[in-house]
């Protein structure tokens, strides 16, 4: 097959899972700053839709960041994969 | 930016500052730019994670093509999917620049609502104006021919008391209509204004119309300010140490003492003399210092300029944001006190205080670019005084007092602009007055100024906080300076006349 070895592929894909599992931190950080958004003095109906929308905004990035997460461990169990791939 | 509950009588209502509606829209737009980062920020994770999902080396793909799928699926559904980094940084963005509309459209609404507010004011003015003013000659026309009318002297107490029920006075007479109107203030202001425009020309703005009044009483010799206007030091007081005020209601306590002529720290004068003006450097245990300016309140009331210059020509002048010699005399004051001190202007901050006319002048002169340019100004105290025109920077922290029977903050008949650095205190008074001009006395500002110094207002609490420096009643040193107008003796003549 030519190219690099299983454990070198291996290791070069662990990197990306731990790549991906920093982004997922970076995007907790930018929720909790996104929070700070909503703690204005504001006393109004449109007020209450803002609120409701940014506290949507802030589940859907808690959300993500969860989803990054669980990429980072797919692509351990890929590195897994290739690390055990006897070719 | 809910609607503030009328006060009970006594109380406090504050406007503006640090928990004011300006202060809130600040927030909306301060809130605007974190959703804004956040959305950027948001954006450059998808970017990342997108090059993680296409950086898979090819050959790990070719040895494990199922878990490869897998991985690269769900990264590409974070990225790009409903839902996803993208889709999500673009609707923090979104609500970004909604916030941001919402708070234009609440300025732009409080700017139209203040328009209709002073038209109103002058429209409804007119009838008011006309019909104050009949009211008022009436009264006094009536009461004089009374006095004049030979009536059996069987009579007398009877006519005495007629006359003194319908107030021969007018301008006691109008100082009660006002106390127990106080909005009548505005409509007289603005009726007086409708009318002059009416009069004919184009409707003229409220500087102008100040300026077509110092014309027309300056071509009759009343109201110029064409003499030089000195500031004197006193030699009692050059530099000597005293107590800087304890709070805003010591600044208006010492109001008291300029307007008594007192010397610094010394016995009350038998009678009121000549205009002072005094200038403190407050030291602070860390080696800094500031410095406060009190500034007198009018003393001269003749339309005929006189050796006083803090009097009614000057008052008018400050009104229409007319520079004055007054004013050029303070600044000649506190260069000589900062060379005094050692301390070059500029150096060290300034906070500008006075009562009436001495607030008018306060807020002008932080309004003025020249004097700003030569002085640190950062703080400005008003109380009593129409200064809602006046053109400070939103840099200057200000602390204006009205009461709601005093005239004379509503001469200006625009409501102070409501800005994180600017906080308003109205105060009723209730009934401990009856008489507009008893609202106005420094003394009864005195006492707003304590409920002040002690109030757990956010906005007010604020503001201590950024103004303690010049009002922890720490070691001073003070300068007082008399304040004088170079005078023929033709004029001196005519003025005690």
């Amino acid at each position: 097959m030519g190219g690099g070895t299983g454990a070198g592929d291996a290791e070069q894909v662990r990197a990306l899972a731990r790549a991906v599992a920093r982004l997922a931190e970076e995007l907790r950080a930018a929720r909790d700053r996104a929070v700070t958004a909503g703690q204005v003095d504001w006393v109004s109906a449109a007020a209450s839709g803002y609120r409701t929308r940014l506290r949507e905004e802030v589940s859907g990035l808690t959300g993500l960041a969860g989803e990054l997460d669980s990429a980072a461990r797919l692509l351990l169990a890929h590195a897994a994969a290739v690390e055990a791939d006897p070719r | 930016m809910t609607s503030p509950a009328p006060a009970p009588p006594g109380t406090l209502r504050v406007e503006g500052g640090y928990a004011g509606t300006a202060a809130s829209l600040e927030d909306l737009d301060t809130a605007a730019g974190v959703l804004d980062r956040a959305g950027d920020e948001v954006r450059h994770v998808a970017g990342r994670t997108a090059r993680c999902a296409a950086s898979l080396p090819p050959q790990s793909v070719l040895r494990s093509p199922l878990t490869a799928a897998r991985a690269e699926a769900r990264l590409a559904e974070v990225v790009a999917g409903p839902g996803g980094l993208v889709a999500r940084a673009v609707a923090l963005e979104v609500t970004a620049r909604e916030l941001r509309t919402a708070a234009d459209r609440y300025r732009e609404a409080e700017a139209v609502a203040r328009s209709a507010l002073e038209l109103a004011g002058r429209m409804v003015g007119l009838p008011a104006t006309v019909a104050l003013a009949g009211l008022t000659v009436q009264r006094a026309g009536t009461a004089r021919l009374l006095e004049e009318l030979p009536v059996p002297p069987a009579l007398d107490p009877w006519r005495d008391n007629l006359v003194d029920e319908l107030g021969p006075n007018p301008v006691e007479a109008l100082g009660q209509t006002l106390a127990e109107a106080p909005w009548a203030t505005g409509l007289v202001v603005g009726g007086a204004r409708t009318a002059l425009d009416l009069a004919g020309g184009p409707p003229l703005t409220y500087r102008h119309e100040v300026r077509t009044l110092l014309a027309g009483a300056g071509s009759g010799g009343w109201l110029t300010d064409r003499r030089q206007v000195w500031a004197r030091p006193l030699s009692a007081a050059v530099g000597v140490p005293v107590t800087a005020p304890d709070g805003v209601a010591g600044l208006l306590r010492d109001q008291q003492a300029l307007m008594r002529c007192r010397p610094v720290d010394g016995p009350a004068c038998p009678e009121r003399g000549p205009a002072r003006l005094r200038v403190l450097r407050v030291a602070a245990g860390d080696g800094t210092a500031a410095w406060v300016v009190e500034l007198p309140g009018t003393q001269q009331w003749s339309p005929v300029s006189g050796r006083n210059p803090v009097d009614l020509g000057a008052d008018v002048r400050l009104a229409g944001g007319e520079r004055t010699r007054l004013g050029r005399s303070v600044a000649r004051a506190l260069a000589d006190a900062m060379d005094g001190a050692g301390v070059a202007p500029g150096d060290e901050p300034v906070m500008l205080a006075g009562h009436s006319q001495g607030g008018l002048l306060a807020a002008q002169l932080a309004a003025t670019p020249a004097f700003r340019r030569r002085f640190r100004v950062t703080h400005v105290v008003a109380a009593g005084a129409p200064i809602g025109r006046a053109a400070v920077p939103a840099s200057v922290r200000v602390l204006a007092l009205e009461h709601r029977r005093d005239p004379v903050p509503r001469l200006d008949q625009r409501p102070d602009p409501d800005r994180p650095r600017w906080v308003t205190v109205h105060r009723d008074l209730g009934v401990e007055v009856d008489e507009a001009w008893e609202a106005h006395d420094s003394r009864r500002y005195t006492g707003t100024a304590r409920l002040v110094d002690r109030s757990h207002d956010a906005s007010l609490r604020h503001w201590r906080r950024h103004s303690a420096r010049f009002l922890a009643g720490e070691q001073a040193r003070a300068w007082d300076y008399r304040l004088e107008r170079t005078i023929r003796s033709a004029t001196v003549e005519r003025s005690i006349r």
